[in-house]
């Protein structure tokens, strides 16, 4: 299954860091597949952390200028050229 | 949002609130059993 989080790209406390690690980690494990902008700062790399250790699939879905900033490594990454809404990627 | 008659359905029935992690990715793998 393909799962699509939205997540602060700030340093958080582990209040929030621990369920979202946790939560990361249950994803991987159960063979799903993180679905979310490609980048690599705040909660949204401690998820994408803990998917990749636990064997799951990052599939990021970023747009030309933010590709310099996305997460390198990723199973797939899709760079839209603008923000504009077009015929949507078939993921 | 209910007062402003933002809510088509009541809210519970649009969003899942998790205690835990794993009560959140249950609910996802549950969905995937409903049309």
């Amino acid at each position: 299954m393909n799962i699509c989080v939205f997540l602060s790209a700030a340093d958080l406390d582990d209040r929030y860091t621990g369920p979202a690690r946790d939560f990361a980690r249950l994803l991987g494990k159960g063979g799903h597949t993180l679905v979310w902008g490609g980048s690599d700062v705040g909660l949204m790399k401690v998820v994408a952390d803990g998917v990749e250790e636990a064997g799951g699939r990052l599939l990021g879905v970023s747009v030309e200028f933010l590709a310099a900033k996305a997460r390198a490594g990723v199973d797939e990454m899709v760079v839209a050229k603008d923000l504009a809404m077009g015929v949507p990627p078939r993921l | 949002m209910d007062d402003e008659g933002f809510l088509p359905r009541p809210l519970t029935d649009l969003v899942f609130f998790a205690e835990e992690p794993v009560g959140a990715l249950a609910c996802l793998e549950e969905s995937l059993g409903v049309e």
